[in-house]
């Protein structure tokens, strides 16, 4: 009884994984020189804060684009992935990888002190989905 | 004048003990110190999968249970593994007081790391050793293999030892510890407050990464239990007042390996009569007797600190950590306390983390008391009488049952964490003094945070919370048909047992349907 319960979850496990696997699909572009899929998005920071959306989808495999604007100079850093990207105000800083790696990876500032006191401040999250 | 003086005292001391919790250059949670990963929110399907199965499996062994037969129940197979000649070997007195002695040098070695080491966490040896492999690591091993703690606990080595070298000058163990009298009232209070104290110290504390900070803590607590086995006895300061000899103990209790006495040892440092049993996972829970209300009340805890360790990275706490401060009532005080450089976020965080075990305890006794309500519990006295049970002694005889479901909420938590930052075991184990020494040739290496895929994870999270909903639901069952003689009511009686099991893996699920944010 129990043994069949058991390959009943199974089953229903790896039809779940099917089905995610087909309804993750995206409109993204090609990019030119390479074949590989091109992902963009534009984070904007107004007063050490983001503007909208503070997660930002990714699927593995692609390349993200991302293009940071701030009215303010600041040095961000990517977790996980460890990309540090210095902005200047008024020029756009285009932080460019290889997704590589699911998770959900915080984008910090850096040597930023938040009004709360102790860590530093998150601006968005970079969430990198399996295909 | 004399008020604005006290004032004065007070806030240096105030900024005294700001200084030891620590606004330091590295002031930042161990996992922040490190480049995180945290997992992403298992998505809606699994979600619903999760909580189907769940409910599913509950009438899938409850309708099991409908049919079985009572007799013998409770009763496991056994596979006494002494039997092996390799296991025999390994516990061969020798060798276990071999393994003893290197837990302890480790211990002793990330100790002194610690204290004069590099300062920062990512170079020095202990916080990784502490917050990884000894705190995650240690705990899976214990929940899933066997009681690892018992063997390696550099405590309970040390002072072992000391008992051996007295007996062998003197001729006998007296005189090692006064053997005080331990009130039966303080159960595993002291164990209790020892371990809220450090579940503090890993979920608010935010130096508590710093290795120098860290060091101190062990070498406090390192003196306090020594004192503790000194004043009352070793095997008595071990089961009441060492938290973490408890806490792994009770995850043991879960697991496949048993140790079993098979007669009164002689000298303890040569225990060679033992059973090391391989049992089915789960069955240590179904513990016969009464469970003292402490230790009700320690599980309570265990429960609680880890639902709240998960709560804590949920948007839902952030909003309330967030508009909390705007409650008029509150925000004088959180003024004053953040005058003194005691930040918001501290004060709410530790007053969730005393108040969650609180809720709990209000929560599962409002439960207890239910299942006493439709099916009233009995035991038969020595006298031959029946006894009606009270509503926590109802509470205590079923609180071991929870535990299923708590450890696989925090398998599913921290599984993709300990294999992830984990890896800074390996550039460490190359250079464990910081003296930019090479052993292994792996100084240079890099965390690969692509070692665990999220499909992987939200799979295993999942098998892990359906699989601990089960035994967890097992377990209740067995206990009832145990204290019941009519089967029809040990079933009625865990109505509101599995009401409240489908609750709390709900809320498992939920947590683990969040987008963390830190």
């Amino acid at each position: 009884m129990l043994t069949r319960t058991f390959q009943l979850l199974v089953l229903t496990f790896l039809v779940n994984n099917a089905v995610l696997a087909e309804s993750n699909t995206e409109s993204p572009q090609m990019s030119e020189n390479t074949s590989e899929v091109v992902q963009a998005a534009t984070v904007k920071i107004v007063n050490g804060q983001v503007v909208g959306e503070k997660d930002i989808r990714f699927i593995q495999g692609n390349r993200a684009e991302i293009t940071w604007s701030s009215d303010t100079l600041m040095t961000i850093h990517l977790h996980g992935y460890d990309i540090e990207q210095r902005i200047q105000p008024g020029e756009d800083a285009v932080m460019a990888f290889d997704l590589f790696a699911t998770g959900r990876f915080a984008v910090t500032v850096h040597g930023h002190s938040h009004s709360s006191g102790k860590k530093e401040q998150t601006l968005v999250y970079v969430e990198v989905y399996p295909r | 004048m004399i008020r604005r003086y006290r004032c004065h005292g007070f806030r240096r001391i105030a900024a005294a003990v700001i200084a030891l919790i620590g606004v330091t250059p590295f002031s930042s949670a161990f996992g922040h110190a490190f480049g995180q990963r945290f997992d992403l929110p298992i998505p809606l399907d699994y979600y619903l999968a999760g909580a189907g199965g769940a409910v599913f499996f509950s009438f899938v062994l409850v309708a099991l249970f409908a049919r079985i037969p009572l007799k013998g129940i409770g009763f496991y197979p056994r596979i006494d593994l002494m039997k092996l000649r390799w296991v025999r070997l390994i516990s061969h007195p020798v060798s276990i007081s071999l393994i003893r002695l290197l837990a302890f040098s480790l211990f002793l070695m990330i100790l002194v790391i610690g204290f004069f080491g590099p300062q920062d966490p990512a170079k020095n040896l202990l916080p990784t050793m502490v917050w990884i492999i000894w705190w995650i690591g240690v705990a899976y091993f214990c929940a899933l293999i066997g009681n690892l703690w018992s063997l390696i606990n550099p405590w309970n080595s040390l002072y072992l030892f000391l008992e051996y070298l007295i007996r062998k000058i003197r001729g006998s163990g007296k005189g090692t510890s006064l053997n005080l009298h331990y009130p039966s009232w303080l159960g595993v209070w002291p164990a209790s407050f020892f371990f809220l104290v450090f579940v503090w110290g890993e979920l608010v504390w935010t130096a508590n990464a710093i290795p120098l900070n860290l060091a101190t803590a062990i070498a406090i607590y390192s003196l306090v239990t020594w004192l503790g086995m000194f004043l009352f006895g070793r095997e008595t300061w071990l089961q009441k007042g060492e938290s973490f000899s408890l806490f792994f103990g009770l995850l043991a209790r879960f697991s496949l390996l048993e140790m079993r006495r098979v007669q009164p040892s002689g000298e303890p440092l040569l225990k060679t009569d033992h059973e090391l049993n391989l049992r089915p996972i789960g069955v240590g829970l179904m513990r016969d007797g009464q469970i003292p209300n402490s230790l009700m009340l320690f599980v309570i805890l265990m429960l609680s600190t880890v639902t709240f360790d998960g709560f804590m990275g949920t948007p839902l706490w952030a909003n309330i950590i967030e508009s909390l401060p705007d409650w008029r009532p509150l925000q004088p005080v959180l003024f004053q306390l953040e005058m003194w450089g005691i930040y918001r976020e501290t004060v709410l965080t530790t007053t969730g983390l005393i108040l969650s075990p609180l809720l709990f305890t209000g929560l599962y006794l409002g439960f207890a008391w239910m299942m006493r309500l439709i099916s009233p519990f009995s035991v038969a006295e020595n006298s031959g009488q029946e006894r009606a049970l009270g509503t926590v002694e109802v509470a205590a005889y079923f609180v071991f049952s929870l535990l299923p479901i708590a450890l696989a909420y925090h398998l599913a938590h921290y599984f993709s964490y300990l294999l992830i930052v984990g890896q800074f075991m390996i550039p460490l184990a190359s250079d464990p003094f910081g003296l930019q020494w090479d052993l292994f040739g792996t100084l240079g290496y890099r965390v690969d945070i692509a070692i665990v895929g999220a499909r992987f994870v939200w799979n295993a999270s999942l098998v892990s919370i359906v699989v601990g909903h089960m035994i967890a639901v097992y377990v209740a069952h067995v206990l009832a048909l145990r204290i019941f003689k009519d089967r029809k009511q040990a079933l009625i009686s865990q109505i509101p047992m599995l009401i409240l099991m489908i609750g709390y893996t709900m809320l498992s699920l939920w947590i683990l349907a969040q987008p963390l944010i830190e």
